[in-house]
């Protein structure tokens, strides 16, 4: 396998054969952790339209997965508090490599690419200690750990690279620890917060969401650098208050919606292709609920049973769920492809199509209250 | 359509009858008021003990476990259910906790980390002889004693005075139909029996290379395994008023196979304590045990929770 690695690492040092790209990986435009009705788990990829691209079978559960920028390598990530993630080649499903938590360390099921795709992040528990962590991996040398820093909070979950290539990370606040598994050691005096980072390591601002029991968990974030936040209500869910947020750097944190409609928590988030929307979905609740990004009204709720998955397609959304369907969010919802599989959580967008387009239409018309300088 | 909705006015318009569900009636009436109850009196007979608590700590501590499935409502109100359990303590901060309270003599127990509090932490003090050599031993436990007493009775009086009427009679704004009510008290037994099975057994087993004897819930006081009999017995009476008759009945065996396990555990050295995992001769009738239970679980979420309108998702369990 490293020969392998070594060999193909080598030739693309070289130059000495064409730079593979997702499209020869059949031209995914998304990825998904899913469960096969037998039980086993795979990294499934997805095209535009919800057709499948390629199915790569996985060890245990996955949860996120990221996708480089440019090569058709993607990192699937264990589900928490799992120790391993695999670089998967979507052209063979062959592992280029496997990254293994370091000792006292494991994953949360999210990471990010920087935005040349050179540097891997990955958001970790330093479990003794019960501190958020990310490890950086070297995307240019076969994953080879290369650092970590501090994720200025506990419990990391997704965290994402922002428009100028710094990150973003969800510290959700909740202390874990392997020997307890999934056991929540903290709730009565968890603080969750959203902090952005640079690639060395530095805050450079942080914020915490009103009220500490809500757990900072998901983010999207727009090409203007809004920043939509996802939460879940750690308490009596009729007490739960608004779990949708938006923030942008040097502004005010903004709520919307209603928490006890989404039963507390929400699974996943994601901005519309045209940046206009921000969807957030609720599995406990069999919802996607639609918010407008400017205003924060509630624009159309959706029923979907165990939805969870939720990225944006060139100019609107689409939503996976457990029960294997694959749909664009149209009123009603209109269901592309139906699956043998339960997918999983996170709907990972691959390519940037929607980004440009994003950027595109953000620079023709994002010049009001929503243009953030650049720090 | 019509017919149906002249006949809901009607039935708003009749004289105030509590629309109960017979069902939760019986949860609350049967399980919940009573199992507080018990708790409440135990508590009171703690702080009574005073300083020689050790059986009255027992007790108590094994009328907390017999709730300690009943995790809504009441006893997630200013932590009051984290300030009688804090449990499992992977980093130790309950010893740390009881030491530094020790150390500086100061016994205001409202002030002290929750994880100085409760019965973990009593437990602790009593059976721990790393905190025999303090003086003030003995009026910390009597300071714990009356702050546990007073949380259980917190509890108590809230499930009495407020929540026993929302779960009944639902329509409100934390329950808003009987489904709804039914759901929370059938999330109960399930969440309970699996703190039993990934903390109260899988912790002390650890890896067949790696046992963990010491992780196993409370150890020192010998408990370990009477707290799976005690919550077993607990969560099987909260299942037995859920089910319906043909459920009972796939229940009833796998409770009973459990039982039997649990006795033949008892009679063998290190079982009290679960200190037997270590021994490669008698750890695997832990895992068996461990097995029923996770049967019992399988037959809760195939039959019960669709019995009660629960369905278990992919995604809506996952809690990432």
């Amino acid at each position: 396998m490293s020969t392998r690695r070594g060999f193909l690492a080598g030739l693309l040092a070289a130059g000495a054969m064409p730079v593979p790209t997702w499209a020869d990986a059949g031209d995914p435009a998304y990825l998904s952790a899913a469960q096969v009705r037998d039980g086993s788990y795979v990294l499934t990829g997805l095209d535009a339209g919800g057709a499948e691209r390629f199915r790569i079978p996985l060890p245990d559960r996955g949860h996120a997965a990221a996708a480089h920028p440019t090569r058709p390598e993607a990192v699937a990530f264990a589900r928490r508090p799992g120790t391993f993630a695999l670089v998967l080649d979507c052209r063979t499903g062959d592992i280029l490599a496997t990254l293994d938590s370091p000792r006292g360390r494991h994953f949360y099921g999210h990471g990010a690419f920087d935005l040349t795709g050179d540097l891997l992040f990955t958001t970790e528990n330093d479990f003794d200690l019960g501190q958020g962590r990310i490890g950086v991996w070297d995307a240019r040398n076969g994953y080879a750990r290369v650092g970590e820093f501090a994720s200025f909070g506990v419990g990391p979950h997704e965290m994402r690279q922002m428009p100028d290539g710094t990150l973003l990370v969800a510290n959700g606040g909740i202390d874990t620890h392997p020997d307890t598994g999934r056991e929540k050691l903290n709730l009565p005096t968890m603080r969750p917060n959203l902090s952005y980072v640079d690639l060395q390591g530095r805050l450079l601002e942080q914020i915490e969401p009103p009220q500490h029991h809500a757990s900072v968990r998901h983010l999207s974030v727009r090409a203007d650098g809004l920043v939509g936040i996802g939460m879940q209500w750690q308490g009596a869910i009729h007490e739960a208050p608004a779990l949708v947020a938006t923030h942008q750097r040097g502004g005010v944190w903004r709520d919307m919606g209603a928490g006890p409609a989404l039963n507390g928590y929400v699974g996943s988030i994601a901005f519309s292709g045209d940046g206009d929307r921000l969807a957030v979905t609720s599995p406990k609740s069999g919802v996607v609920q639609v918010f407008a990004a400017r205003t924060g009204d509630l624009v159309s709720d959706h029923a979907q049973t165990d939805v969870c998955g939720v990225a944006a397609t060139s100019f609107g959304l689409m939503v996976t769920d457990g029960q294997g369907g694959v749909s664009r969010l149209n009123a009603p919802l209109q269901k592309l492809a139906s699956y043998d599989l339960a997918f999983d959580n996170h709907l990972v967008a691959i390519t940037a199509p929607a980004n440009r387009h994003q950027q595109a239409r953000s620079r023709q018309t994002h010049s009001g209250p929503h243009r953030t300088p650049k720090t | 359509m019509k017919i149906s909705r002249t006949f809901t006015a009607a039935a708003l318009l009749a004289p105030a009858i509590a629309a109960a569900d017979p069902t939760v009636d019986a949860a609350v009436n049967d399980h919940i008021l009573p199992r507080f109850e018990a708790l409440v009196a135990a508590t009171s007979d703690l702080v009574a003990a005073d300083c020689d608590a050790g059986a009255a700590w027992e007790d108590a501590a094994a009328k907390w476990i017999a709730v300690s499935h009943l995790r809504f409502g009441p006893t997630e109100v200013d932590n009051r259910a984290f300030e009688l359990a804090y449990w499992p303590d992977p980093r130790g901060a309950t010893p740390k906790a009881l030491h530094a309270m020790l150390a500086d003599g100061n016994f205001d127990v409202s002030d002290a980390s929750i994880a100085g509090r409760g019965f973990y932490a009593m437990e602790f003090l009593i059976f721990d002889e790393a905190f025999y050599e303090y003086e003030g031993t003995c009026d910390l436990i009597a300071a714990l004693a009356e702050d546990v007493h007073a949380n259980a009775v917190a509890i108590q009086t809230d499930w009495q005075d407020r929540y026993a009427d929302l779960i009944r009679d639902a329509g409100n704004e934390i329950y808003r139909d009987h489904t709804e009510s039914l759901q929370e008290v059938y999330k109960a037994v399930g969440t309970g029996l699996e703190f039993t099975i990934d903390q109260r057994l899988a912790r002390p087993l650890g890896t067949f290379d790696r046992p963990r004897p010491a992780r196993a819930e409370m150890w020192r006081s010998g408990r370990s395994l009477d707290n799976v009999s005690v919550s077993l017995d607990s969560l099987t009476e909260l299942a037995l008023i859920l089910a319906d008759d043909g459920i009972d009945a796939q229940i009833a065996p796998l409770v009973a196979r459990a039982h039997t396990q649990i006795a033949a555990l008892s009679e063998l050295e290190g079982g009290a304590d679960l200190s037997l995992v270590e021994n490669p001769a008698h750890r695997f009738k832990v895992e068996a045990l461990q097995q029923a239970l996770v049967d019992l679980r399988v037959v809760l979420g195939v039959e019960l929770g669709p019995q009660l309108g629960v369905i278990e998702g992919f995604n809506s369990l996952d809690g990432d």
